[in-house]
């Protein structure tokens, strides 16, 4: 029975019947349920969407928040002097790509990320007493995006 | 029309798709003329079928829920703030016979990414990841015996590897996207090692001292303290590149000031098991207690000790490399003692012409030291090991010896068990260790090996040490230690019969072990 009911499925026929049944099952729902098939839908449309733009985010955006998350990673390098000079060659091509995506707000921030690393390589280049430095570091992250993933 | 309810369902259980059901294929369509019978069973399916959807939906939404909560306080293991209970109290069992100890050094691994699959051994073939503040499990993937790239490992990396206990966060360290750090090896990959395991002891709680990376953790296995540093040097700027540690004038690094509080300390431990959740701020609250620091320092450190007490020592490394710690001790660099500091060709000739010393630390050369990077092969350390392994059983010196092989840091390789948090300095994730002697403890390994579930850190080997030879603890990380008294047994004879193995044939350089 189920070799000869497969085929039936896709046929124009079958088309026309799931059809029928959804029609009339439709007719027959009550008015809350109509209500709550119609917030149901809703629902899932609203978290796909937001699942694929994130916190309201374009897709440039999202780009020029990687692009700087990846290099946010040199942080961890306990104040190595290439590292951060390496640091303060990228930040400016973040800051570029963050404000071409509209992300004012972020680019500022990054931008004063930047002025502090730069201080801290002229810091270290010179062996001097890096706590302004460090100081200068904490105020500047505080004010970073948040990355979210690794 | 409650009974007419319950008579559908066994009908709606038989056939849970109603499109299947045999009359209404076959049947024509009809439109319903007038709400009588037939409509009204169709109507209360209609409603079961949309009732169950939605039940099903709501169900599995909870049971995510419920799962990700679950999930989340599992893997978000407690720390604890003190060594494993047995270390200050316990002690090596029987007459200690042991007098030679060779203490090898390896780079940069996990315990779960050399012995994470050695069957009863606390390892795991799943390992965390942090996305968006929530820890989830994927996979190992098999160990790359080429390593492509480094792992950031320094303290940061560390900590945020750690994560409070969490172990999630090794996928965020610098490089460790693509999470190359988290692969595991497997017996084919490491048949040698796993020989040793096999037959001797395969210690699988040795932590490491610090969070990372090199330069602290070889400090901490030869003076029980790595004098607070948080990184590797820092080469470049305006300074001389001329020289390498206390030959260089200006290398230096930061590291932790000596002198804090211990209310002090009490808070930068507290920011560094909450760094991964205010990450990258509390980088700098901690380091607001960091000082430049030059790499050429004093401290006491065991080989002073061994000297002092007349037994002889060696430190088998290579000059102007990064792993040499006597390097950076200027009392050591600058004094008698530096006569001590020799190659690691050398020891083979030591075994062979009969002039091993009582203590030898053995850093192998950077192409067999299995560090990730740099084209460096895990199979050509392991040949090199056994080279040296074999080359002890060899000789007269076996009967005596106890060999302890480490690695020096985790790597970004990912590790499952939370270390202790003993200080602002580690402990670090576990690496893997290895004790080989005629005197370790048997057990049910394939060829008798032990498993040794007591907690270690380098601190350990130094305790041994100090344990074997009459000496007093040079800090309170030896002196706590326990002294690898899980790993012997001296109450039962000694196994003499040396393992001695092959070399491995299928390594990037073959079985050449001359590589500079």
């Amino acid at each position: 029975m189920r070799r000869l009911d497969s085929p039936d499925r896709s046929s124009p026929r079958a088309v026309k019947t799931a059809g029928a049944s959804v029609a009339r099952w439709w007719s027959n729902l009550r008015l809350f349920g109509k209500v709550a098939v119609v917030l149901i839908t809703i629902a899932v449309l609203a978290a796909v969407l937001a699942a694929t733009l994130g916190e309201g985010g374009t897709n440039k955006q999202e780009a020029a928040l990687a692009a700087f998350c990846t290099d946010e990673q040199l942080l961890q390098t306990s104040f190595r002097i290439q590292a951060m000079s390496q640091l303060a060659s990228r930040l400016p091509g973040d800051v570029q790509l963050l404000e071409e995506s509209g992300d004012a707000k972020d680019a500022a921030a990054v931008e004063r990320l930047l002025a502090a690393v730069k201080n801290m390589v002229t810091t270290l280049e010179a062996h001097a007493v890096i706590g302004p430095a460090n100081a200068k570091m904490a105020r500047a992250v505080s004010g970073l995006p948040a990355c979210t993933s690794g | 029309m409650r009974q007419q309810t319950l008579a559908q369902a066994p009908a709606a259980i038989a056939h849970p798709d109603a499109r299947y059901h045999p009359p209404r294929m076959s049947a024509p369509i009809r439109q319903p003329t007038s709400r009588g019978p037939t409509h009204r069973r169709r109507l209360r399916r209609s409603r079961a079928i949309f009732g169950a959807v939605v039940a099903g939906a709501i169900a599995a939404i909870v049971a995510w829920q419920l799962w990700s909560s679950s999930a989340s306080t599992s893997s978000n293991g407690q720390r604890s703030t003190a060594p494993s209970d047995n270390r200050s109290s316990s002690s090596l069992t029987g007459k200690n016979p042991i007098k030679h100890i060779i203490f090898i050094v390896d780079e940069n691994r996990s315990f779960d990414n050399f012995f994470g699959e050695y069957p009863g051994a606390d390892g795991t073939t799943t390992g965390k990841i942090w996305v968006n503040g929530q820890t989830k499990t994927i996979p190992l993937k098999p160990g790359i015996d080429v390593a492509p790239h480094d792992i950031e490992h320094g303290l940061v990396a560390g900590l945020l590897s750690i994560d409070g206990g969490k172990m999630d966060g090794f996928n965020r360290v610098l490089y460790g996207n693509d999470l190359t750090g988290y692969t595991e090896f497997s017996r084919s990959q490491l048949p040698n090692y796993y020989k040793y395991a096999d037959r001797f002891v395969l210690a699988d709680h040795f932590f490491t001292s610090a969070f990372g990376p090199t330069n602290p953790e070889h400090l901490y296995t030869v003076a029980a303290d790595g004098y607070g540093l948080v990184d590797n040097f820092s080469a470049g700027g305006t300074g001389s590149t001329s020289g390498f540690y206390c030959d260089s004038p200006d290398m230096s690094v930061e590291a932790f000031r000596r002198n804090i509080s211990s209310s002090g300390q009490q808070q930068i431990m507290t920011w560094e098991d909450q760094l991964g959740s205010h990450y990258p701020l509390y980088i700098y609250k901690i380091a607001a207690f960091w000082q430049k620091q030059r790499n050429c320092f004093d401290m006491p450190t065991l080989p002073d000790e061994l000297t002092r007490a007349g037994i002889t020592w060696k430190y088998y490394a290579d000059t102007e490399n990064i792993y040499n710690a006597l390097e950076e001790i200027k009392h050591v660099r600058f004094g008698p003692e530096w006569k001590n500091v020799q190659s690691p060709d050398q020891l083979i000739k030591d075994l062979q012409s009969h002039h091993l010393p009582q203590v030898s630390w053995v850093n192998p050369p950077v192409s067999y030291d299995e560090h990730p990077g740099s084209g460096v092969s895990v199979c050509a350390g392991e040949n090199w090991t056994v080279q040296h392994v074999n080359a002890v059983m060899h000789s007269p010196y076996w009967k005596d010896t106890a060999i302890v092989q480490v690695w020096d840091d985790f790597g970004g390789f990912y590790d499952h068990i939370p270390p202790p948090h003993l200080d602002y300095m580690g402990l670090g994730p576990r690496a893997p260790a290895l004790i080989i002697s005629p005197w370790t403890r048997r057990g049910t390994n394939p060829d008798g090996g032990y498993i040794d579930h007591t907690a270690y850190e380098f601190g350990s080997v130094l305790a041994f040490i100090e344990k074997t030879f009459g000496l007093k603890p040079l800090t309170v990380r030896d002196a706590k230690a326990d002294p690898l008294s899980g790993a012997f047994d001296f109450t039962h004879g000694p196994d003499l019969k040396p393992l001695i193995l092959p070399y491995r044939t299928d390594c990037p350089y073959g079985n050449d072990l001359s590589r500079q």
